[in-house]
């Protein structure tokens, strides 16, 4: 068996593979179903920790099977467990919203049958989830090595109205930022696995959902260079002047938006 | 064949569909040995008999996750210095940093690609034999 054909054999078993997934998947998105309104019933950590480990993996699973669209609702389905979890609420509308995210898997699954499966309009509900989950009309990622500078941008905008992810890795963000939708994107120049120009050419140059955000670059090197049509919205230097004018950049684009 | 080729790897996954595709991306497209194990529990009844050179390893599973596990597999005195690789969906530098203190020589992020899974742990292979 020559190398194409033994190629071709690999395809179509993994193809097999995804389909048998596919197939298993209403019966996961049950039991996950079964989980959440267990929770809403006032159900234990234990019980809350099956749940967690369930929606993560299904989150890797959908991943590998070539499915990022379920892996994009499972890490926002995570991320609103995992706040509810630090504020120990699982109030009605919080079992509402994860129903509402359990939806949306089940409509991927229809989606993902098609011959060219389009996940347009899986992006489009996500976003429209949470803007009506959250109490901020911006959506904002910080990418930072640093744990320090990180809780520097958090308690600086704290009184922004922008909801605030995190990550430290370059290479993660970016991966985040070709699937999930934010507003707004506050990044230090030097960060793990990809650099933060590195990530901007990317996002800039690739023709996704967060292809024309604002950018605001945090940059301790004062004669930082760019490709123009890829520059940042804002460069920040570090230094004393470093949270006014993060800050002020801040408010500066929340006001362009609500305007 | 050189002795430090790899062949032989323990993968320890809960997930059957996980499962399913790694070992096509390690047996059909790498060409490794595998020895699948569901649970730590099993890997640690399995493990010293399959005698593996490599254990890779998923993060989050019930009961023993994949730490407990490793810990547990370096108590068995074949698998004591047995290379580990863990394979997890959260990698953030901190996780990373304390899945190596753990004892994994390299991290690697779920969703994996199945076509590219082989190489990426040839790659990390050849680095620590290097």
């Amino acid at each position: 068996m020559n190398k194409n054909t033994s190629l071709d054999k690999t395809q179509q078993i993994l193809r097999q593979l995804r389909d048998n997934f596919l197939e298993e998947l209403p019966e996961r998105c049950d039991t996950i179903e079964d989980s959440i309104l267990s929770l809403g019933n006032g159900a234990d950590d234990e019980h809350f920790q099956r749940l967690y480990r369930e929606v993560h993996s299904l989150k890797g699973s959908a991943g590998t099977h070539g499915i990022p669209a379920i892996s994009t609702i499972c890490h926002q389905l995570e991320d609103s467990l995992t706040t509810a979890q630090e504020t120990i609420t699982h109030k009605p509308e919080r079992i509402d919203l994860y129903l509402r995210y359990l939806d949306l898997i089940h409509h991927c699954i229809e989606i993902a049958h098609d011959k060219r499966p389009n996940y347009a309009e899986i992006d489009q509900a996500l976003e429209a989830i949470r803007r009506h989950s959250s109490p901020h009309p911006l959506n904002g990622l910080i990418v930072e090595n640093s744990p320090a500078m990180t809780a520097l941008y958090q308690g600086a905008l704290a009184d922004q109205p922008v909801q605030l992810a995190v990550e430290q890795d370059g290479m993660v963000a970016l991966n985040r930022l070709l699937h999930e939708r934010f507003d707004l994107l506050i990044m230090g120049a030097e960060i793990r696995t990809l650099n933060g120009p590195g990530v901007l050419y990317a996002l800039r140059a690739a023709n996704g959902i967060n292809r024309d955000i604002k950018v605001i670059l945090v940059s301790s090197s004062q004669r930082q260079s760019f490709v123009p049509s890829l520059a940042p919205d804002v460069l920040v230097p570090r230094g004393p002047e470093m949270i006014p004018s993060l800050t002020g950049a801040v408010a500066e684009i929340a006001r362009q938006a609500r305007d | 064949m050189s002795n430090n080729e790899l062949q032989r790897i323990l993968f320890i996954e809960d997930e059957a569909d996980i499962q399913a595709v790694a070992q096509v991306a390690l047996e059909a497209v790498g060409g490794f040995t595998v020895k699948i194990c569901s649970s730590g529990e099993e890997a640690l009844q399995a493990g010293e008999a399959f005698a593996p050179q490599l254990i890779l390893s998923d993060v989050m599973m019930p009961g023993m996750d994949g730490p407990a596990t490793l810990l547990a597999l370096r108590q068995l005195p074949t698998l004591a210095d047995t290379p580990a690789i863990f394979m997890t969906a959260k990698v953030q530098p901190q996780e990373v940093a304390q899945l190596r203190t753990a004892g994994a020589m390299a991290v690697i992020a779920k969703p994996f690609d199945p076509m590219t899974l082989a190489q990426q742990i040839k790659d990390v292979w050849r680095q620590h034999h290097a």
